[in-house]
């Protein structure tokens, strides 16, 4: 029985990220004490981690704690989505247009947000973006496509 | 060093800050700092990390005087909104919404306001003076520090930074650790074998920490602040009057702004301490002084000259770690010594030798800098009122665009926003599990330093660990850490300490 979701939940997050870099860090070469390669102190973390990862298990299985607050997708989704479509159109169609969808994807993320508004500010967010990082800023970025 | 040398040093600083180009950037930082300082929802660790790219043009110190600007000054912005609107614009100015709130429902914003500004004022400049006068013989001491003794100051300042924090221990530890070993994803500089990059080209050169430190604080907090509903930020009155505070007033305020700069001066100088735990524990002094501590909560000056003063105070000294021995004291210095390194500039105790322009370039800004903020804040502070009434949901998808913006052209490429996104996603996972960034991203930062001092000592002692204890300064700076740590896990400390940061 699970006392503690939050500890439990952080213990198998760190179990898993102990796990990863010990199976990863496998063909990386450890060497000794004195001539350490480039696996010692990866995978000495990675131990390290798992331990971690084990006491917070224990901890969450007989310490009464906080149980897993429940995530909100939809901004979740907006948000991360936002920064994914930048990344994606930046190179192809040029900072104004990836700025209007950046911006608009995000607004919309808000409970109180109005389409209009998040239309004009996906707007003029894009005009300033480039009015200032290109031109003022002399950052190397394409405007249009 | 002579008192001449200190004299000649600041000469050679202000001749640096003063030059048209230097003041610019200082006003532009401080400019910046106040106004993310005086908006709630945005921080000096997601500004400092979007601007980052725009200041690798500028000359090292340019950006150095331009990114402390927005640290130091966004500890005069907190202020205002704390006073005015009764919501911290900054982690740092909680407290000042005690009592700085009270008063201005009483009428009297003015002088908190004035009181706010010119007790930060005061610690700004007594935290520079501490600067130039405790950085050098610091930097002398560190210089003769071998990698042992340097892996055993980084372990102590990790230590330490948990302790002072507040969160679980374990879990704080634990993200150190983490923190450490995504730092080494990479190539291995002492072999040059690559670890952990999956043939993606892009993390040869490792984990840009600008991606880090935008995904785990910008878009993370973000993602944490759309889940609660938008704070109502309505204004007592637009009009603020009395910004000359009386003689009795300042009477009054007096001893609670030194007592504060005192406070965040010692409490500044310790990892993972700062600005936060500076103004906590100048509030919880005062409230014990006061002759009649009932007046704390009812608009009591005391409650806002003393932890405005710590938090400014603290926010200054904790550059003397930063500056003289490389350690980063908090997520703030961690950025700034990722922006040293980025500039070419290898943080640590050679830089008082080697560039005595940047280090006594940056104290003289900091004195100019903060006399700019007083001017910035007071007589202008309808201009910052009226930009509270922007609201989040129009300050977010902004935010958003900068840190896209800022990671992409950190290095022209769109993987580092995937990674930026990756981040944030992670960073709000761990914030629902009890997980703190800070320590992660001072691992992160700290993680291939230590590694390679681990990897030089242990060469020197033949593969023997005991080095680390037979080298008398690293067994001391070892034991600290040691004795720092049981302390903490002592039953009534950590009632205590989980008193200190519940309050």
């Amino acid at each position: 029985m699970i006392r503690s979701q939050a500890d439990f939940a952080a213990g198998l997050f760190l179990l898993g990220c102990g796990l990863f870099g010990w199976w990863f860090g496998q063909p990386l070469k450890v060497g000794t004490a004195f001539r350490m390669g480039p696996g010692y102190t990866p995978l000495m973390l990675s131990g390290i981690l798992c331990l971690f990862g084990i006491a917070l298990l224990v901890i969450g299985l007989i310490r009464k704690g906080p149980s897993l607050e429940a995530w909100r997708l939809k901004p979740i989704l907006l948000i991360v989505g936002s920064l994914v479509v930048f990344a994606m159109t930046v190179e192809r169609t040029g900072l104004f247009i990836s700025s209007v969808l950046a911006v608009g994807m995000a607004g919309l993320a808000s409970p109180q947000q109005r389409f209009r508004d998040t239309a004009l500010l996906a707007l003029g967010m894009a005009i300033a973006a480039c009015l200032l990082f290109p031109f003022a800023l002399q950052l190397p970025l394409r405007i249009l496509p | 060093m002579t008192e001449f040398d200190l004299f000649s040093n600041l000469a050679l600083g202000f001749g640096v800050a003063l030059t048209l180009q230097n003041l610019m950037y200082c006003l532009i930082g401080a400019l910046l700092g106040t106004l993310i300082g005086v908006l709630p929802g945005i921080g000096p660790v997601t500004t400092i990390a979007m601007l980052l790219p725009i200041t690798f043009q500028l000359p090292p110190i340019s950006s150095l005087i331009m990114l402390s600007g927005i640290y130091y000054g966004c500890q005069y912005g907190g202020s205002t909104t704390a006073i005015l609107v009764n919501l911290p614009g900054e982690a740092s100015s909680i407290v000042t919404t005690i009592d700085g709130y009270q008063m201005a429902r009483q009428g009297r914003a003015g002088e908190a306001l004035a009181i706010a500004a010119i007790g930060s004022f005061v610690a700004g400049c007594f935290g520079t003076l501490l600067i130039a006068a405790a950085g050098p013989p610091l930097a002398g001491m560190a210089q003769k520090f071998g990698p042992a003794e340097y892996f055993s100051l980084m372990v102590l300042g990790l230590v330490a930074s948990v302790v002072m924090a507040h969160g679980s221990v374990l879990k704080s530890f634990a993200m150190i650790f983490l923190g450490v070993f995504l730092g080494l994803i990479g190539t291995d500089v002492d072999t040059g074998a690559m670890r952990y990059t999956f043939g993606v080209g892009e993390l040869a050169d490792g984990i840009s920490f600008v991606s880090l430190a935008m995904g785990l604080f910008g878009i993370a907090e973000i993602l944490r602040n759309l889940e609660g509903p938008e704070v109502d930020r309505s204004l007592l009155s637009n009009k603020v009057t009395g910004l000359w505070p009386t003689s009795s007033v300042l009477r009054e305020a007096w001893p609670a702004v030194l007592r504060g700069t005192a406070l965040g001066s010692v409490l500044g100088l310790l990892p993972g301490g700062g600005a936060v735990l500076a103004s906590f524990a100048a509030y919880t002094v005062e409230k014990k002084l006061a002759r009649d501590p009932s007046r704390f909560g009812k608009g009591a000056i005391e409650g806002v000259a003393g932890p405005e003063s710590a938090n400014n105070a603290a926010a200054q000294t904790s550059f003397i770690p930063m500056l003289t021995l490389g350690i980063p004291s908090n997520a703030v210095m961690a950025l700034m010594v990722g922006a040293m390194i980025i500039q070419g500039i290898e943080p640590g105790p050679e830089v008082m030798t080697k560039r005595p322009d940047l280090f006594w370039g940056m104290v003289a800004s900091m004195w100019v800098g903060n006399l700019m903020l007083v001017v910035i804040n007071l007589p202008m502070i309808g201009m910052w009122v009226s930009l509270l009434k922007v609201p989040y949901r129009l300050m977010f998808p902004a935010i958003v665009l900068f840190c896209c913006i800022g990671v992409f052209t950190l290095s022209n490429s769109s993987f580092e926003v995937y990674l930026a996104a990756a981040f944030g996603l992670m960073g709000y996972g761990l914030s629902k599990v009890g997980f703190e960034p800070t320590p992660l991203l001072l691992g992160f930062v700290l993680g291939p330093l230590m590694e390679e001092n681990l990897r030089r000592a242990m060469r020197y002692a033949q593969g023997d660990p005991m080095v680390f204890v037979e080298r008398p300064l690293s067994a001391v700076l070892l034991a600290i850490g040691v004795l720092l740590l049981v302390a903490v896990l002592l039953p009534t400390i950590r009632a205590k300490r989980e008193d200190v940061f519940v309050e």
